[in-house]
């Protein structure tokens, strides 16, 4: 706990109540027991539920908790004993003036001893971002998919032995969600805000017997790993295994490895959007047979990179950001400019032909012929298939000794397969025709 | 008659003028300036900080300067930026507690009911302030002052969808009115 940003203030010793009610006992409090995290990173609102051991005494008990220095949600604040539940009760909810942004919980229990109980609210200030490492084999036909995700925790509280959930998919109730928590300032809304969050989050039996399983776990060294569930329209991810998050700081936590994932790397050259250089992407599919389709896939940064040598001397590819990626959808991933592939566009010829003229001996029509010659380089030690892509306009028509596809009205593509180290020549001849010389 | 018709005829200019300065300087205090909502929150902030919370944990002439300095930041802010609702609800009850911490009871009841008077939008405020001042009311054996506040709280606040603490608060208010006459047992 960080000092001056107590969560539960222990005390231990008697009181006598001022008024109203008999002695009250304030409860010694143990650290956290468990401590975990749902964050939900598109309405910067995460709930926290806390459990502790405590020992209560017979009659009346007083717990102190204090939001200070935090940004937690005091009107979202909720206790629940877990066990003996019908016979702890809260009574009273006090400000007390003493200490600021502080309540106080007295709370009746028909029975002396320890109580397991837990305590959830919403604080904002934690965040969370998925990030992915891709690992293609030499050849770039397979890929190993690392996925991470980063929690940063920028709450003012400190959490200890953490389990983390990470909630990812944007729904209508997501949404209501942020749109309420946007307008955190207006209390009144508070209430449906936690109501619905809770409600949403807690209405699954599957989600409780997860849990149970990951709690279960007991082996605080094994690597963290990310259990998802089908949560209606989004998904809930747990991460296996504890970590402890202080407030300022990021923790990385592995999600996933998936091996074998059959990829397509190819490359694209189309001058309009990316000038002169060819750009490399990697392409495959969220879905069983690609050994992923398990769960949707957050948006991210991606890391790619490619073994280059039998004992994996790996180089580094590009990088570039995903978006999320729904189940059974593919992903192409733009990975940037590789110099070892090359696109040399040449105008070979120019003409001016078929010049008409009005009555009054002005030009009407004329028509265009250039001669275009491609000079493809492939510099790897791998086969690489490229997707040229021309753009015209006008009324054009197009020769060449090369087989070609109209993709539309405008754009026309050359689909090519180099082999290692191969030069090939490309090239078209266009017609576009002007003015009276236009036939479509 | 005529004379009071005169009278009535020159009172109206100035009756119009002031009724024109009222409206001007009510639509000036509440209407937001957004410019004063981050130096509000720094100064609640700084003061909370530095000065209210740790009286919580200072003795003697420290705490009670640290009170006095803690009074002096939140009225500040009320002075400076009437405008921003919430901070000033906020500094409003602050100033209470502190009130309420220096023993000055009366004081601090009119400072906690002046938050619902000012600040009525500010539910999360109003319902902490009238549950302080019930409960130090009732604590200094004034039941029948704290009852008027247990009463407010569960008009105001007595509804199906609140929140679980709203629902603690409502139902200890409940208790209260119910065992007024066991105040002290």
């Amino acid at each position: 706990m960080s000092p001056g940003k107590a969560l539960l203030l222990a005390a231990g010793c008697w009181l006598l109540a001022s008024a109203g009610y008999a002695r009250i006992n304030v409860v010694t409090l143990p650290d956290r027991d468990t401590v975990q995290l749902t964050i939900y990173n598109s309405a910067d609102l995460t709930m926290v539920k806390e459990t502790r051991h405590l020992t209560f005494r017979k009659g009346l008990n007083k717990l102190e908790f204090s939001w200070a220095n935090t940004l937690i949600d005091p009107t979202s604040v909720e206790f629940h004993a877990l066990t003996h539940a019908d016979q702890v009760d809260v009574l009273d909810v006090r400000f007390p003036p003493r200490v600021t942004n502080t309540l106080e919980w007295h709370i009746n229990s028909e029975v002396a001893g320890e109580i397991v109980c837990e305590i959830r609210y919403f604080t904002s200030g934690i965040t969370w971002s998925a990030d992915y490492v891709a690992e293609a084999d030499k050849t770039e036909k397979l890929l190993t998919l690392a996925g991470n995700v980063r929690v940063t925790n920028n709450s003012g509280e400190d959490y200890e032995n953490t389990q983390v959930r990470l909630v990812v998919g944007v729904i209508r109730l997501v949404e209501e969600i942020a749109t309420l928590a946007r307008q955190r300032g207006q209390r009144t809304d508070k209430d449906r805000l936690f109501n619905a969050f809770k409600a949403e989050i807690d209405r699954r039996g599957s989600y409780k017997t997860k849990e149970l399983g990951v709690l279960c776990l007991g082996d605080e060294q094994a690597p963290a790993e990310i259990i998802k569930e089908g949560v209606s329209e989004y998904f809930l991810y747990t991460v296996a295994g504890r970590d402890t998050i202080p407030t300022g700081w990021s923790k990385r936590l592995p999600s996933f490895q998936t091996n074998n994932v059959p990829v397509t790397s190819y490359y694209k050259f189309e001058k309009e959007q990316w000038g002169d250089a060819a750009i490399r992407f990697y392409k495959f599919k969220n879905d069983k047979p690609s050994n992923l389709g398990a769960e949707p896939l957050p948006d991210g940064d991606v890391k790619a990179f490619r073994a280059v040598t039998a004992d994996k001397l790996w180089t580094f590819v590009g990088a570039t950001n995903v978006k999320y990626i729904p189940i059974g959808e593919a992903v192409e991933l733009e990975l940037g400019e590789d110099r070892d592939v090359k696109v040399q566009p040449t105008l070979m010829d120019w003409q001016k032909l078929d010049i008409r003229f009005d009555e009054w001996g002005n030009v009407a029509g004329w028509t265009i012929k250039e001669t275009w010659q491609f000079e493809v380089q492939n510099s790897k030690d791998i086969d690489v298939e490229l997707d040229i892509r021309r753009n015209f306009e006008g009324d054009w028509s197009m020769d060449s000794a090369t087989k070609f596809a109209k993709l539309d009205a405008h754009k026309v593509h050359y689909g090519l397969l180099l082999k290692p180290r191969e030069k090939q020549t490309v090239g078209y001849e266009l017609t576009t025709r002007y003015g009276i010389n236009v036939t479509k | 008659m005529e004379s009071m018709s005169r009278n009535n005829f020159a009172a109206f200019p100035g009756f119009l003028v002031g009724l024109v300065i009222t409206i001007l300087l009510t639509s000036c205090a509440t209407a937001p300036n957004p410019a004063h909502a981050k130096p509000a929150k720094s100064l609640f902030e700084f003061t909370a900080h530095e000065y209210h919370f740790p009286s919580a944990f200072a003795t003697g002439t420290e705490r009670d300067r640290l009170l006095a300095e803690a009074a002096t930041g939140y009225e500040r802010l009320l002075r400076k930026y009437p405008d921003q609702d919430d901070w000033c609800a906020k500094a409003l009850r602050s100033l209470g507690n502190i009130r309420a911490e220096q023993g000055q009871l009366d004081v601090a009841v009119k400072l906690y009911a002046s938050v619902a008077e000012k600040h009525p939008r500010q539910n999360w405020e109003v319902l902490q302030a009238w549950k302080t001042v019930a409960d130090l009311l009732w604590d200094a054996g004034r039941t029948d002052e704290a009852k008027k506040f247990y009463q407010r709280i569960i008009t105001r606040f007595d509804k199906p969808d609140v929140a679980d603490v709203v629902k603690s608060v409502v139902r200890a208010a409940r208790w209260h009115l119910a065992n007024g006459g066991n105040a002290n047992s």
